[in-house]
């Protein structure tokens, strides 16, 4: 377990532990009771918490007429449907003019994009940072960080008039090509690198591994956890990017995801049972790959905090 | 930063390549950041003094206008006062339920993963689905007047109503934030070291009073993080308003990113949303260094 002060929020290599149980020593009769307390208050709260995910992963499974018929009373009803149907999933994938499937592929490329080149842009920025002093690094560096402090929604209208500019609204470039620059994956892989002993690459280089080469042979594989954590926050934050394709890419052919939903729910007429078998679709992959990879999510999520 | 100095370097061939491959390394990075931030940065703060619409290509010069206008705006004096009404709800809730849990997860129970796996999941949801569903929860008809019902309770119109629209959303913001700041205070507590407990207890302290005496201090700087962090992400909320209450009823949830959005993109002033965006990012600068402060002048343990 990595040791970790409080708001000092350094990337461990071994990922983020949790404390370790509290050593006071209870007589044993008042120790059930407080067990027993707080197993009872965590349940409660795990309820609370679980409850919706049911709701909507059930609802899904309902013809849209049930969905609300057995809110009230509560009882088995309320989840289990009546008439179990894929029906909402098959309509999804027969919309016009644009299958489910054309959003949800338009969301994959686009975060696999985002992700695939955050990486190695960002890692080779950070790479010059940590190991390749320059006149002025110190001060680029700090403009680079400087940046951060920047919220997107008072980038998004000028970024919206740069991008018109380029001809690019409805475009897959408008949704890729802003967000592969991050200094936050800069300022993380850096301070990583930096940990890295110096006499790894030293070694390299003088058996003639050139600086590209020290990096891709020597420095990338011992960094494995700060990227898999960093490629975690960079695919999360483009599969849930909401405001931005709404903004740059309406139209349905570029539409992903999120503001695809978005558009059932803000039609005339909404489809509620379509609504959540969508949700459905956008929410399971990715709490699918967070169950995976928690230990590394955990970690990018706790690294990601420092974004402010 | 010692390993940050330009060290002399043995011959000028061997810098020079240095610096050439320095260069390569920094272009991708520096070339997206000059054209996706910087400059649209400086390309916002020019059009917040024009007269700029989307669709008229005349630019007029209107000096501080925009941002006159902005705080004469009984609209975006109310969107201010929402947000700020907003933050205040959502960060007290959800640094104390985050305390809580943080603190109740931090004992030796069985399940610990599967509870720390549940109140996280939201954070690893998308907020359109958060916000699509619990919609449809707050429906008259919809799940939680069920259960209140159920309970014996009577029904409330929770988004339908300009009393309860804004807290609706502070409690569902809570539901989905709660567990990244739950990993925040577990991070804090883990430096807690044991010792401390256990030298208290033989002193005969008891475990409120260690909690008041040694936790919370320790927790200090953790909780300042929570607490500013979540200031300013609360500060920029939109989504729930866009999808969820349209800023309605009568204005109750009209917050400030929503109206420049609106502004923009409904109403194609462009001069005048950046001047708003830039109000807004002015709080969250202050908010930031604000954070920056009260963290270095912190104690440390």
């Amino acid at each position: 377990m990595t040791s970790q002060r409080p708001g000092h929020l350094t990337v461990g290599r071994e990922g983020v532990g949790f404390p370790s149980a509290s050593r006071v020593s209870l007589t044993s009769a008042s120790r059930v009771v407080e067990r027993g307390a707080v197993y009872t208050l965590l349940s409660l709260l795990a309820v609370i918490f679980i409850v919706p995910y049911l709701w909507m992963i059930f609802s899904s499974l309902k013809p849209a007429v049930e969905i609300f018929k057995y809110v009230y009373p509560l009882s088995w009803r309320t989840f289990i449907p009546e008439t179990f149907t894929l029906g909402s999933y098959r309509e999804l994938f027969q919309l016009v003019p644009f299958p489910f499937s054309r959003y949800l592929l338009n969301s994959l490329f686009v975060a696999i994009s985002v992700t695939f080149f955050s990486l190695v842009v960002n890692a080779l920025a950070a790479y010059a940072f940590a190991r390749l002093p320059f006149p002025g690094r110190n001060l680029l560096f700090a403009l680079f960080l400087g940046t951060m402090i920047i919220p997107f929604e008072v980038l998004a209208i000028p970024l919206y008039l740069q991008v018109r500019s380029f001809g690019w609204v409805n475009t897959y470039q408008a949704l890729i090509i802003p967000w592969i620059a991050n200094p936050l994956g800069i300022f993380l892989l850096r301070q990583f690198f930096q940990d890295i002993p110096k006499e790894l690459e030293e070694s390299a280089r003088i058996d003639g591994c050139s600086h590209f080469g020290a990096f891709r042979h020597i420095v990338l594989p011992n960094s494995i956890p700060a990227l898999v954590a960093f490629a975690l926050i960079r695919f999360q934050a483009s599969w849930d990017a909401f405001l931005w394709p709404l903004i740059a890419a309406p139209a349905a052919e570029k539409r992903v995801i999120q503001v695809a939903i978005a558009s059932f729910v803000t039609e005339v007429q909404t489809r509620w049972d379509l609504t959540f078998a969508a949700s459905t679709m956008a929410t399971l992959p990715i709490i699918l790959i967070f169950l995976i990879l928690q230990r590394y999510y955990v970690q990018g999520v706790i690294m990601s905090g420092l974004k402010g | 930063m010692a390993q940050n100095r330009v060290i002399s370097p043995r011959s000028s061939g061997l810098a020079r390549q240095r610096y050439l491959t320095a260069a390569v390394f920094l272009l991708p990075a520096t070339v997206g950041i000059i054209l996706f931030s910087l400059l649209p940065i400086l390309q916002a703060l020019r059009i917040s003094f024009f007269d700029y619409a989307l669709l008229n290509p005349e630019q007029i010069f209107l000096g501080a206008d925009n941002y006159r206008r902005a705080f004469a705006d009984p609209v975006f004096r109310i969107a201010l006062n929402n947000t700020i009404l907003y933050s205040v709800l959502l960060v007290v809730g959800q640094t104390l339920l985050a305390l809580l849990l943080a603190l109740l997860l931090k004992q030796e129970i069985r399940g610990r993963a599967f509870f720390r796996s549940a109140f996280f999941m939201p954070v690893v949801t998308s907020l359109v689905v958060i916000s699509t569903v619990w919609k449809l929860m707050y429906n008259s008809q919809g799940f939680i007047n069920g259960v209140l019902g159920t309970l014996g309770l009577g029904a409330q119109p929770f988004l339908a109503s300009s009393t309860q629209a804004l807290p609706s959303l502070v409690l569902m913001s809570v539901w989905k934030e709660v567990g990244f700041y739950m990993l925040i205070f577990l991070a804090g507590l883990q430096a807690v070291p044991g010792e401390l407990y256990e030298s208290a207890a033989i002193d005969g302290a008891n475990r409120w009073t260690s909690f008041w005496r040694i936790t919370l201090p320790l927790l200090r700087r953790a909780t300042v993080f929570v607490m500013v962090v979540g200031t300013i992400s609360a500060f920029k909320v939109f989504t729930p308003v866009y999808l969820m209450t349209d800023g309605g009823p009568a204005d109750s949830t009209m917050v400030i990113v929503f109206y420049i959005f609106r502004v923009a993109f409904r109403y194609f002033e462009m001069g005048y949303a950046s001047a708003m965006s830039f109000i807004l990012m002015g709080i969250v600068i202050v908010l930031a260094l604000l954070q920056f402060r009260l963290l270095r002048t912190t104690v440390e343990y």
